[in-house]
């Protein structure tokens, strides 16, 4: 059975919300940083409050309507992304900051402001939000919560789940839950619902407001950029700084990552001689830290686990420093790789890549690779790409081919097929590399719970068992 | 030929200036301080002259409290060869500044002054001229290229129609402006050579000098702030802002 429902009778029906599905909107919409999907939004809604998103499932339950929550569409693995003909829930409209509370150190805010905005609005009360990372110019704090989020200062402060101390959520069956709204430090009161909706990806509950923690802003930051020999190496110089001073950040790249952003962006080389791998490590200043961080380096030189380095004089350098790592992913677009986001624990990292390595060269893949990430949580954004773009369905075909290897690695050293990034549409037939058959099934029991109709973003992280996917669609 | 540079520790440039709570001055707690961005740029147009082999001694001097110490190694890091602090916690003015400069380059007798053009905390761009004019040296400010020759220097200047030449006679004072380079990065192995090179520290009481300050701040004032920016949905929605609303079209 398919219904029709027209924009004008949603329009009407849900005044005041604003819903538009110009062709061109529509397809800017429909998906986020991933572009491989044949894309196919019925309409888009701007709710402004909770209220309007309780309305919008409501009718959607009654309409048999799919939905797609939408934040900033920077997601890396299709979780925004529309292929069914769903109505898209854009945040875009429910982006205001409601309360600080600096005593208590909570903000409470809409789900659709921007990570920057909040950071600024909170530094302007001498407060800081830890949570950041190189999207966060366009990311929403509605979806880094779904998304669970981590970003370059994982090391010190942790991940979103964190920071978030209470949800207020429209679920899937339209029903309005305040999950520890007011942020209370300790409510040991049963189950911690709200614990579920960070890292949901939009498949349980809408969040419509968001109280997060904040604390002290860090003291003035150090940075340094080093070159190492080996990865072997890089992992020494991280377990001695870590013993030593309070790490903010903790990133590496390679040469293949470092020569693709020197091709796209106007940067001085860092260093004369080039080197297989690049960390670039971030440290709270304290009275005696320099001091400590430069005898360290003395004998990481002596030692041979650094070869060079530079460190920041001034607030342009560190902004330089920080863009040989951040504009890494932007750097590749244009190869159109096919991006990982792993996690393995930390001491395996050097072996796993030279378990790794050798598949990418072998005669019958000759692909190229650039490995770069959050290496001080275990993370590793390794995107693989072809020297010369072309015949990318046959690239995608190869990479989905090393899928099963490479994830088989991944499980043998303990590690995630997804570190920060999620499942979305894009990790969604890997599953089974990290999750057992009881754990997917449980997943997909507590999402009935919270979505009896199965109309959060569906098709995301797992299939549901029952569903028919070519439903119910407004047109 | 040896050549003085000068360096002036100032509020980091990308840090958001804050006023005080009375006004009366830009508020220096807990903030990052950095070397002035043209003296970055002084001192590495010294070095990269060293390189060629056209000069063979920089000294980088300063004048300020005990911390500017920090800006000097970062010098001596960069490529300088030794440091002079000159030290002080007065408030100095251009005239005062290019007064103890003066001193300094009569007891180092230099072939060679590079300088900022000016530093972005009082932005005055004077103390260059002012320090030129005590010396009776040719000066070539806001230079954009420079070409040393057996006994005179070409300066290459950025003027407002466009760029324009001079020829000094040495020794001469030379003020840099952005264009002239980009500053290199300082190098964990260059900042461990720097910390065993000598910085000679002298009191400024002990120079004799009569310094009166003919400037004095009134108050400091923050700008008006500026409306954040909005995004449109569509051409027609633009449209009938910059018609309705800003007034800009008809
Ligand atoms: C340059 C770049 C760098 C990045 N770096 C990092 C990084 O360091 N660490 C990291 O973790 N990620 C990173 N990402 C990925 C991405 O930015 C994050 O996943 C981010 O959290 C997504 O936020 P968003 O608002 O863009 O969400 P979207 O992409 O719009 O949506 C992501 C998911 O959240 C759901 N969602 C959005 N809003 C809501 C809501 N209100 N209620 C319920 N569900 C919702 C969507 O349905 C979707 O499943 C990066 C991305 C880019 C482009």
């Amino acid at each position: 059975m398919t219904i029709s429902i027209t924009t004008e009778f949603i329009r009407k029906t849900l005044y005041p919300i604003e819903v538009i599905d110009t062709p061109d909107i529509l397809k800017q919409y429909a998906h986020d940083t991933l572009s491989c999907y044949d894309t196919n939004a019925a309409a888009i809604l701007f709710p402004e409050n909770t209220e309007q998103v309780q309305n919008i499932v409501q009718f959607a339950k009654k309409h048999h309507l799919k939905l797609i929550p939408s934040g900033g569409r920077t997601g890396m693995t299709g979780g925004a992304t529309a292929i069914q003909h769903e109505l898209i829930i854009s945040m875009d409209k429910m982006n205001h900051i409601l309360s600080i509370n600096k005593t208590e150190r909570l903000i409470t805010c809409q789900p659709g402001v921007i990570l920057q905005t909040l950071h600024e609005y909170v530094e302007l009360h001498r407060l800081f939000y830890p949570i950041t990372l190189a999207a966060k110019g366009s990311c929403q704090i509605g979806g880094t919560i779904a998304t669970n989020a981590g970003g370059v200062h994982v090391v010190k402060y942790g991940n979103t789940r964190q920071w978030v101390a209470g949800l207020k959520i429209i679920t899937g069956n339209g029903d309005y839950l305040d999950l520890n709204s007011r942020g209370l430090m300790k409510n040991n009161t049963g189950y911690a619902l709200h614990e579920l909706i960070i890292g949901s990806e939009g498949t349980l509950g809408i969040i419509t407001e968001v109280t997060l923690r904040l604390t002290q802003l860090p003291k003035k930051p150090m940075t340094l950029l080093l070159s190492h020999d080996s990865l072997h190496h890089v992992m020494t110089c991280f377990n001695t700084t870590k013993q030593s001073i309070t790490l903010l950040a903790f990133e590496f790249f390679d040469q293949s990552s470092l020569n693709q952003v020197m091709q796209h962006q106007t940067l001085q080389q860092p260093f004369q001689n080039e080197a297989p791998f690049y960390t670039l490590i971030e440290w709270e200043a304290t009275p005696d830290s320099e001091e400590l961080v430069f005898q360290l380096l003395e004998k990481g030189l002596s030692e041979g686990w650094v070869s060079d380095g530079v460190f920041s004089q001034n607030e342009t350098q560190r902004e330089q420093f920080w863009q040989y790592r951040e504009h890494i992913s932007e750097a590749l677009r244009q190869d159109q790789p096919y991006k990982y986001d792993l996690s393995i624990p930390i001491a395996s990292i050097p072996d796993f890549y030279e378990q790794v390595m050798p598949l990418f060269q072998q005669d019958s893949m000759r692909l190229q690779s650039a490995w770069f990430g959050h290496i001080g949580d275990g993370n590793i954004h390794l995107n693989v790409f072809q020297s010369t773009p072309n015949m990318q369905t046959e690239f995608y075909a190869k990479c989905e081919k090393l899928n099963q290897t490479l994830f088989a690695y991944v499980k043998k050293y303990g590690g995630s097929i997804s570190a920060e990034h999620g499942i979305g549409l894009l990790k969604k037939p890997y599953l089974s590399f990290s999750r057992s058959a009881s754990e997917v099934k449980l997943m997909q029991q507590i999402k009935t719970i919270f979505d009896p109709y199965h109309l959060l973003n569906p098709g995301k992280i797992f299939d549901m068992p029952s569903d028919d996917h070519h439903q119910n669609s407004a047109v | 030929m040896k050549a003085l540079v000068t360096v002036k520790r100032v509020i980091d440039y990308n840090v958001k200036v804050r006023i005080k709570p009375d006004g009366s001055d830009v508020d220096l707690t807990h903030v990052k301080m950095a070397m002035n961005p043209f003296c970055e740029i002084a001192i590495e147009e010294a070095v990269r002259l060293k390189e060629k082999g056209v000069i063979s001694e920089i000294i980088v001097v300063s004048i300020g409290a005990q911390v500017v110490q920090e800006q000097l190694r970062a010098a001596l890091a960069m490529g300088a060869d030794r440091g002079i602090l000159i030290q002080t916690d007065q408030t100095l003015g251009s005239f005062s500044t290019a007064k103890i400069l003066k001193t300094v380059v009569e007891s180092e007798n230099p072939n060679l002054i590079i300088m900022g053009k000016q530093s972005i905390d009082s932005d005055n761009n004077q103390t260059g001229q002012m320090l030129a004019a005590l010396l009776g040296w040719g000066q070539g400010t806001f230079a954009s290229e420079l070409t040393v020759h057996a006994d005179t220097i070409s300066v290459t200047r950025e003027v407002d129609g466009g760029l324009s030449t001079v020829e000094l006679n040495l020794p001469a004072l030379v003020t840099v402006d952005l264009r002239l380079n980009t500053p290199r990065y300082v190098s964990v192995p260059n900042i461990m050579k720097a910390k065993r090179k000598t910085i000679d520290i002298t009191a400024l009481e002990t120079l004799n000098l009569s310094l009166v300050e003919n400037n004095e701040i009134l108050s400091v004032e923050s700008p008006p702030t500026r409306q954040a920016g909005i995004q449109v949905k569509t051409v027609d929605e633009l449209l009938d802002k910059l018609k309705n609303e800003a007034k800009v079209l008809s």
